[in-house]
């Protein structure tokens, strides 16, 4: 990527657009699990939380503190696991976003954050 | 992208080049314009010239200086770099001791680096919380080897304008020469070089809607001030500058410079009211901090730093609209500005600092969909956050 080029891709800009992911959930589930992170060197902050029915990630929700990329990049990650096994959550890696929305290798330690959050989410449901 | 689609409010980085003057400039390209060599010695060549003199005294008149004491250069990177380096060494045998601020453009800092690498002694004055200089502590850190002081005039983040009348008293009194980096306030607000006790003046056209890559250094004409050349071969601009004249940019400052004289009271009342205007319409928000002076700054520029929001974020939020994160020139750097800092600003506050420049195309719907924006890009950001994200950037 040179100076010249948009710092972000379409797909970024069209969920940074439209955070319909950012906020809380929206209801009571049998099972829930809330976890915030933080990248101390940037001051990005990052929250999820999970409701689940029985194994199905029912409901996705975030909230961040940072870049857009971060921003996306948690939308991108709530709108693709809702309805899936929570063992297919447990089994993200931030590659895959990073490849999705062609994150600059700079925000990597930022994107990581999405990882450290679910990490923390499967111990509380554990 | 169509141009059209975006609302420029970063009039501090630059301007649009005026009509006119593009044509002006136009009319000095082609075989049937003034294109000779300045340096010529035939009637093409002469032509030229004429331009060139021409547009010395125009841009002159808008400063108060004579024609003779402008020094074609580049911009005011270029006219930073000739008046400290050529200043410093041409006093150099009396002494090496320097005087600026942090928050000086880095045309300015980065030069006054260079000359402490080699030996000078450069003392760095910070600024009060609004970026002005104490004029107090200034006179105290004047010495008897003290040879140069730098101070810009107004401020390219903040639009804090100094009181040169005041600093150039001072150094007058200790015989120190002054500078004042005027890139922001040239064609803007009323300077008198003959009257107001500066030294040298840096000075670029694109601020003040006329062409890139031209500007000025102005000169006293005073035996204890003079600068030695950077550059060598020609002895153009009485030996401070070598290189063939650029005719059509010449021509281009000249015109935007007479231009900006005559319609100077008139831009500075549109911006003045269409800062008003930004202000009221942002100024509900909690958790706003103006950056720089609230009142008597330059009104062309409005920084302001908002609690709990990540400034690359507010940044493509408030899109179309154009504004500045930090200055221009390290812009993409990714770090807080360090002019900011300098005021005491905390990283957060000063990530989540957005300059907004107006100009004199600037409209009251543009500054209306500005408030819009700006409101509804905090708002949502702000409610999107972890708590502890909004508590702990506005501890």
């Amino acid at each position: 990527m040179t100076d010249y080029d948009d710092p972000y891709s379409a797909l970024t800009r069209e969920l940074f657009a439209e955070l319909s992911h950012a906020g809380d959930l929206s209801r009571n589930y049998p099972l829930s699990a809330l976890a915030g992170v933080d990248e101390s060197a940037a001051g990005a902050k990052l929250q999820l939380a999970l409701g689940l029915r029985e194994a199905t990630v029912a409901e996705m929700r975030f909230r961040a503190f940072g870049c857009p990329h971060l921003l996306a990049a948690a939308e991108w990650l709530c709108a693709t696991y809702e309805g899936h096994n929570i063992n297919d959550l447990v089994e993200f890696r931030a590659v895959s976003v990073m490849r999705a929305l062609d994150i600059p290798v700079q925000k990597t330690g930022r994107m990581l954050l999405l990882e450290d959050c679910i990490t923390v989410c499967k111990r509380h449901l554990s | 992208m169509n141009p059209n689609e975006f609302i420029y409010l970063d009039y501090a980085a630059t301007t649009p080049v005026e009509p006119a003057v593009a044509a002006a400039m136009a009319g000095a390209l082609g075989i049937d314009g003034n294109f000779g060599n300045p340096s010529s010695n035939h009637p093409l060549g002469r032509k030229s010239l004429q331009v060139v003199e021409h547009a010395r005294e125009q841009l002159a008149a808008l400063i108060g200086a004579s024609a003779r004491d402008i020094v074609w250069t580049s911009g005011a990177t270029e006219s930073d770099n000739m008046a400290i380096i050529g200043a410093a060494r041409f006093r150099s045998s009396k002494g090496m001791h320097l005087i600026s601020m942090p928050v000086e453009h880095k045309a300015v800092t980065d030069t006054f680096s260079a000359l402490a690498a080699q030996g000078y002694e450069v003392t760095w004055l910070s600024p009060k919380s609004d970026g002005l200089l104490d004029l107090g502590q200034f006179e105290l850190a004047l010495r008897e080897d003290t040879q140069l002081a730098s101070i810009m005039y107004v401020n390219n983040e903040t639009g804090a304008m100094q009181d040169i009348e005041a600093i150039g008293s001072i150094c007058r009194k200790h015989n120190v020469l002054l500078h004042v980096d005027a890139a922001q306030a040239v064609g803007k607000t009323s300077i008198d070089v003959h009257k107001m006790p500066i030294d040298l003046l840096s000075l670029t056209a694109h601020k003040f809607y006329g062409p890139k890559g031209i500007g000025a250094l102005y000169v006293a004409d005073r035996p204890d001030c003079k600068i030695e050349p950077l550059l060598f071969g020609g002895g153009h601009e009485r030996g401070m500058r070598p290189g063939t004249l650029p005719v059509h940019q010449i021509c281009g400052i000249g015109l935007a410079a007479e231009i900006a004289q005559q319609r100077m009271t008139e831009d500075w009342l549109h911006i003045s009211a269409l800062r008003r205007r930004l202000w009221s319409g942002i100024r509900e928000l909690p958790g706003l901090h103006i950056n720089g002076p609230a009142e008597g700054g330059f009104p062309g520029i409005l920084n302001v730093s908002a609690e709990g929001v990540d400034g690359e974020s507010l940044m493509l939020a408030l899109q179309p609209v154009c504004v500045a994160s930090g200055s221009a020139c390290n812009a993409r750097s990714g770090e807080s500005s360090y002019v900011l800092r300098a005021l005491g600003r905390d990283d957060h506050l000063a990530q989540s600092a957005i300059r907004f420049g107006i100009g004199r195309h600037s409209s009251e719907q543009d500054i209306d969909i500005a408030i819009e924006r700006y409101c509804t890009a905090i708002t949502t950001l702000r409610k999107f956050a972890p708590p502890a994200a909004v508590q702990e950037s506005s501890a």
